[in-house]
């Protein structure tokens, strides 16, 4: 195309598109104002105003200028704006009564209707891809609009808005990534399938293209993951390198880049276990090293042979839950606790019962520390942040509410989702008293073994339970294994201990417990808290992690 | 309960060789503890844990072999070897809930032991 015609081809919204309205509007308001000279170059055309030149080229993106912003600037738009006044000006008028009608379409962004549909897919990744291809599949569009040089993608939902412009370089999207976002890659897939560039029968195969999984790359990686691991075993602990750590990051880079979710997590624990060991700390322990590598070691295994999507995804996990939406939910929350994952998250979780089902659901607000510094900023403090599904009360509170959840999004794991499309309504303070929790509740010790420990229960959910206990011990402070022990004791004489391993994060538990402690001997009462806990073995003896405790029906 | 405790130290005997295997590497195992592999080999038996009994033995075979080679492949000792932490990790905690179940069954006359 000449100078002339990109001239004519550019309007108001390609400048904005360009840069931002702010400074298209300066440039208007600045037109009459600024006195510019002209002269024609080899590149395009040499705008000289007030100290500064200004070098305009065909397509406008490329255009410089001498003033310090480093991108379009306001001059180069005025530029623009004088030379469409000096050379369009009589012109327009012209074309005004002849009604020309500039083409629209595919052929006027041909680097939009041309771009690889290949390049499309890999942006998008499999399942969004998957998920946008439907869509235009079903014929829903996002929202199209075209003028000359620009064509204007809406996604509603997401509140995003995409101006494509020619060249694509010079595209602007409203989530501000320069290079080519998600989004502009949805935008171009829609509109290469609107202009009829892209047929529906290229959709699909590309669709199912993008699904197919490269399972000989899957069994390379494998290898490369054996092959590591076996080097480890080989060498030994005590002659490790203290490359190892960098090593397993590495692999964890590789395992991201093949969709292994569980595989990223497991080699950066790794790459967190032997750090421990190379700077000796005390929490580092041998025996745990050995396991996870060992576990991993036979799960690369599997993975080198694996040639099925449901036995990958078994061994592979999912970076991103699928969250389904289910039918309203009548929540208790029943407390929460506090976590620091060497995976490189930090946050609470909160226990919830959902009493029309009488099943248990956990909410986890989390944050990554992965990429904070050792002793930078940490994660802020997260009670006095607001609840969620939109619940007046603070995070602090959340804890201990009874509410209906409109539109949960749960995964498989009973975990619910903090979509902005579920919405609470707020009953009250949760309570024991209101409900029958008879399905999870215990004063008889012996009956937890049956119900929660004989199948090997993993999920926290699963041994989630209320405890009832007929007398209460002393509380032991074990300084060598830094753990706090609170002997409980059934009607039978059972035990069962409450057990907390001293840490930063559950320092607070155990001054809550110590407090009750005190509290009773004062009064010297015999009442004893309802416990509401985590069940578990340690070294043969039936213990609870405390998640919360209620005296005479009320929190402590 | 004493076979229990019985059973828990050889467990605690297999973990510990275990242990050690992973802190020297197969590459440089001493004499001492292929001994000792072998003895485990022979008491996993006697305890009726056969197949801990076969993998150790065939570990231990495996690995006195390669100190006359200069070139071995670790991949099938590394599977045995995973194999056998996952299997001793296994039989620990079933072996826990088992004397859990047992300690609190019995504790309505007795004071609560602990395994350890």
């Amino acid at each position: 195309m000449q100078g002339l015609d990109y001239l004519k081809a550019i309007e108001e919204e390609y400048l904005i598109g360009l840069t931002n309205k702010g400074t298209v509007k300066r440039a208007i308001k600045d037109l009459e104002k600024t006195e510019i000279q002209w002269e024609k170059t080899e590149k395009g055309m040499l705008l000289k105003m007030e100290d500064i030149e200004c070098q305009l080229v065909w397509p406008l993106g490329e255009s410089t200028c001498s003033c310090p912003s480093r991108n379009i600037c306001k001059h180069i738009i005025l530029g623009v704006l004088f030379l469409k006044e000096q050379f369009l000006g009589k012109e327009e008028e012209k074309q005004e009564e002849k009604t020309e009608i500039l083409p629209l379409g595919k052929e006027a962004f041909p680097s939009i209707s041309e771009y690889p549909i290949s390049k499309l897919s890999r942006i998008l990744g499999v399942k969004r891809y998957k998920q946008i291809a439907n869509q235009l599949l079903k014929g829903t569009f996002p929202g199209i609009t075209q003028a000359p040089s620009v064509v204007t993608v809406i996604f509603e939902k997401e509140e995003i808005t995409v101006k494509l412009l020619e060249p694509m370089e010079h595209s602007a999207c409203s989530c501000h990534k320069k290079d080519i976002c998600i989004h502009k890659a949805e935008a171009i897939l829609s509109c290469q399938v609107f202009w009829g560039c892209v047929t529906k029968e290229i959709l699909e195969e590309t669709k199912a293209e993008a699904e197919a999984i490269d399972y000989e790359e899957l069994h390379r990686v494998a290898n490369s993951f054996q092959n590591f691991l076996m080097e480890c075993f080989t060498i030994g602990l005590a002659r490790s390198s203290p490359f190892v750590p960098e090593s397993m990051e590495r692999l964890s880079i590789l395992a991201h880049n093949a969709g292994l979710a569980d595989f990223e997590r497991n080699f950066r624990e790794l790459a967190e276990e032997y750090l421990t060991y190379f700077k000796r700390n005390v929490t580092f322990s041998p025996a745990q090293l050995m396991k996870k590598l060992t576990d991993v070691f036979l799960k690369s295994k599997k993975l080198s042979l694996v040639n099925t999507k449901e036995a990958l995804s078994e061994i592979a996990g999912e970076f991103k839950s699928s969250y389904e939406e289910t039918d309203t939910m009548h929540l208790l929350a029943f407390g929460s606790r506090n976590f620091n994952s060497k995976s490189g998250y930090e946050g609470t979780i909160v226990y919830l019962l959902e009493i029309k089902k009488m099943e248990w659901f956990t909410f986890t607000k989390a944050k990554p520390t992965f990429y904070e510094e050792e002793k930078g900023r940490r994660a802020g403090n997260s009670a006095y942040a607001s609840s969620p599904f939109g619940l007046f009360c603070p995070f602090s509170e959340f804890s201990r509410k009874e509410f209906l959840l409109y539109h949960p999004r749960v995964n498989r794991n009973n975990r619910i989702s903090s979509s902005e499309k579920s919405r609470g309504e707020l009953l009250g303070d949760s309570s024991l008293r209101k409900y029958d929790l008879s399905k999870f509740w215990y004063d008889d010790f012996y009956e937890i073994f049956d119900r929660c420990l004989a199948k090997g229960q993993e999920e926290e959910q699963e041994r989630l339970i209320f405890v009832e206990a007929d007398r209460m011990e002393e509380s032991v402070y074990n300084e060598k294994t830094q753990t706090y022990s609170l002997p409980l004791y059934d009607k039978k004489n059972r035990k069962l201990v409450i057990s907390v391993r001293f840490s930063k994060e559950e320092k607070p538990v155990i001054q809550t417990l110590e407090r009750m402690e005190k509290e009773r001997e004062e009064k010297q009462s015999n009442s004893i808290p309802i416990f509401l806990g985590i069940v578990f073995l340690k070294e043969g003896q039936l213990s609870l992690y405390p998640i919360e405790m209620w005296k005479d029906g009320d929190y402590i | 309960m004493e076979k229990f405790k019985e059973m828990k130290l050889f467990l605690e005997e297999l973990n510990e060789l275990l242990q050690h295997l992973f802190q020297c590497g197969f590459s440089s195992v001493p004499e001492t503890l292929l001994m000792q592999m072998k003895k485990i080999s022979e008491e996993a038996k006697d305890y009726g844990l056969f197949f801990a009994a076969e993998e150790m033995k065939a570990l231990f075979e495996t690995l006195e072999e390669s100190r006359h080679q200069f070139q071995t492949s670790f991949e099938e000792p590394s599977k045995r070897y995973a194999t056998l932490v996952q299997y001793a990790r296994i039989a620990e905690k079933q072996l826990e809930l088992l004397y859990a179940r047992e300690l609190c069954h019995e504790s309505d006359s007795a004071s609560g032991e602990s395994i350890s």
